[in-house]
């Protein structure tokens, strides 16, 4: 299958200035798939091999060599840099202590904004001993800040819309996190670095999301669901503002977890967190007593609707971007990441259970587990 | 016999690799005794444009820029006066945008490729003066409050507001495109156990020793996402950082760009911070990177 975002495509546009074709590029005349929908300024990509063949995308750092027709010069594929299909996830679960994250709420919730703001934060410096250590997608986090930065041209930040996933595959960013955790000493009597764990962060796509809260057999058929160390439930706090709005809403939250639980896609090896959004807008409003009040009891809702069914369970209220150069620390997603990066209950073993409908992608997830335990028995 | 060493000058467009690669040709082919750690023993290829950049460097100019897609290599043979050992070295000079270009484009030539696959180190170039960082809008906003402008009112259609500027992955800050440049050369590295060793200078280092911030503090402030990268990764990448002016000071300024000419012995401009030290020795990140290598093969 072609890979709608692999690093090199087989069609390339004659159009200058399009950036189709490169990783997260877009079609100059405005095609959401620009060769399904005959974009006529696309042509045949001669770099891409003898047989228009899509370039594997299976590699972090691809093999291929490949000619520039205007240069003549050979040049070296470097490992992609945008978002990871599931394949290329499996690189970085098969080398190194991997949590997957699964962030789960509607549109406009503040999925991506929850994302982008811990990358973001990372280029001040250390997040109370978190430390960035790396990442493999580079190109979709800075794809993903652009028009929140001063260079977009805009006035106002504002935040990518597209979804990161699709609806047919997940798509992952990745963060190599350097832990918190206190240095051990090493065996030589010397003093060994902080560990350092691998991030992969997906979003539900808004047709997931609805069909998951429709159908647990959705949920059930979701192979990252059954992979997720931690699932995130958001809640936006911005709608919990409205009287009206806020019972919809968290009723929402409840159905999609009720529906994964039914499909056991959550069970005691996964840490739910339940994040109230946007909570800065909340404490600005005239009823954030009420909100207060009304969050706690959802929370304590939440709580005895996973109680025993789950590995642990958080409740978090965030503020996204109000004070992106302030402190993470002072709108809760350090705790956020302190979870993810520390927190893992799932040590991969024989009793994973079967999916509905064992897809590749949950067998390269399950097989990059087994890895994983072996690499570090 | 004389080891074979690759070193690699990166960095995005008016870091300084030009104005550093001219110092120092000047400097290991005009060294008298002790004043440089490494002297040239033999030149292969053509100088004519190592020369242009000695040149340029002495006469005080603005350096040549160099064409994208260059294939300059300076290949020098050394002694190292320390050792005693002598060392043959590689140098392309590569553009701040071709190193822009790998991180927008995702592929570098092969014979770069073939490079990589045996480095040394890097001598890993950043600038106060050129580079770019990430500005979140709502800094700016920030900043307008606290000086008692009022808020911008959101934009309408109606506004004529320019029109946004489209994500172009060659403008991502600086600091992202190098963390993502050693990632790569770490990738290619695939027979090497051993850390690469990235020299992190930053150049026009007299602009910002007044400040009283040694460089390492410095980096570790203004760069802070590749200080983090090189931090934790310390079994890929061993690191130091050199606060260097191989100008001595902003040529552009006609006062300044005359008392660095009246200098009799031109090495006299270069400013060289190395932890506590403050030498005029420009060999010195070249020779932590020789002697690092020399140390792991050891």
């Amino acid at each position: 299958m072609t890979d709608p975002i692999s690093s090199v495509s087989p069609r390339i546009c004659r159009q200058s200035g399009c950036t189709f074709g490169s990783p997260n590029g877009r079609c100059a005349n405005g095609f959401a798939d620009p060769v399904r929908e005959n974009c006529p300024d696309l042509i045949r990509n001669d770099a891409s091999g003898a047989d228009g063949g899509a370039q594997k995308n299976s590699e972090i750092s691809d093999e291929e060599t490949r000619t520039s027709s205007a240069t003549s010069v050979r040049t070296r594929a470097l490992y992609p840099a945008s978002a990871l299909n599931s394949e290329l996830a499996y690189h970085v679960t098969s080398k190194a202590p991997t949590r997957v994250v699964v962030v789960c709420g509607m549109p406009r919730t503040g999925k991506t904004t929850l994302i982008l703001s811990m990358y973001e934060r990372f280029q001040l410096g250390p997040i109370q001993g978190f430390s960035f250590a790396g990442t493999r997608t580079p190109h979709a986090f800075e794809e993903w800040c652009h028009d929140s930065r001063e260079i977009s041209g805009r006035e106002h930040a504002e935040t990518v819309r597209s979804p990161l996933t699709l609806p047919e595959e997940n798509r992952f960013l990745h963060l190599r996190i350097a832990t918190n955790l206190p240095e051990a000493t090493g065996g030589s009597g010397g003093m060994r670095p902080r560990p350092i764990r691998d991030l992969l962060i997906t979003d539900l796509h808004g047709e997931m999301f609805e069909r998951i809260r429709d159908d647990a057999d959705a949920a059930r058929r979701m192979p990252v669901l059954w992979r997720a160390d931690h699932f995130v439930q958001l809640v936006d706090g911005k709608a919990l503002v409205d009287a009206a709005e806020r019972h919809r809403i968290t009723a929402t939250a409840r159905q999609i977890l009720q529906s994964c639980l039914e499909a056991g896609v959550l069970s005691k090896r996964t840490i739910v967190h339940l994040v109230g959004t946007k909570w800065d807008i909340v404490r600005a409003s005239a009823v954030a007593d009420d909100v207060d009040k009304f969050w706690a009891t959802k929370v304590d809702a939440t709580r005895a609707l996973l109680s025993g069914r789950v590995g642990k369970f958080y409740a978090h209220k965030t503020a996204g971007r109000a004070a992106p150069r302030g402190s993470l620390e002072s709108w809760g997603a350090l705790d956020l990441l302190s979870s993810w990066t520390n927190e893992v209950l799932y040590e991969p073993s024989s009793d994973i259970p079967e999916p509905f409908e064992a897809k590749r992608e949950f067998d390269r997830l399950v097989k990059s587990d087994k890895a994983r335990t072996t690499s570090h028995s | 016999m004389a080891t074979t060493t690759a070193i690699l000058a990166a960095g995005v467009p008016e870091s300084g690799k030009s104005t550093f690669l001219g110092a120092l040709w000047h400097l290991v082919t005009n060294s008298s005794d002790g004043e440089s750690v490494l002297t040239v023993t033999k030149f292969v290829g053509n100088r004519e444009y190592i020369q242009q950049l000695e040149n340029a460097w002495l006469g005080a100019q603005p350096m040549p820029h160099t064409p994208r897609d260059s294939h300059i290599r300076v290949e020098l043979c050394l002694h190292d006066s320390v050792s005693g050992a002598d060392l043959d070295l590689t140098i392309p000079d590569l553009s701040g945008e071709d190193f822009q270009g790998y991180f927008a484009n995702r592929s570098w030539p092969e014979d770069l490729d073939e490079l990589v696959q045996r480095l040394n180190g890097v001598l890993l170039f950043v600038s106060p003066l050129g580079g770019r960082v990430g500005v979140h809008l709502s800094e700016i906003d920030a900043l307008a409050t606290a000086a008692g402008e009022e808020s911008v009112p959101e934009p309408t259609i109606e506004s004529g507001q320019p029109a946004p500027v489209r994500w172009d992955p060659e403008k991502s800050p600086t600091p992202v495109i190098l963390v993502d440049l050693l990632t790569a050369i770490s990738d290619r590295r695939l027979e090497t156990t051993v850390p690469l060793n990235v020299a992190i200078i930053i150049s026009a280092w007299d602009t910002l020793a007044p400040n009283g911030l040694g460089p390492a503090e410095w980096f570790r402030r203004e760069y802070a996402l590749l200080h983090q990268f090189v931090s934790t990764n310390f079994n890929a990448y061993a690191f130091r950082v050199y606060g260097i002016s191989a100008q001595g000071g902003d040529v552009t300024d006609p006062p300044t760009k005359e008392r660095l000419l009246s200098l009799t012995n031109p090495r006299d401009r270069i400013l060289v911070a190395d932890g506590g030290a403050t030498t005029n020795d420009l060999t010195r990140p070249i020779a932590w990177i020789l002697a690092a290598s020399t140390a792991e093969n050891g």
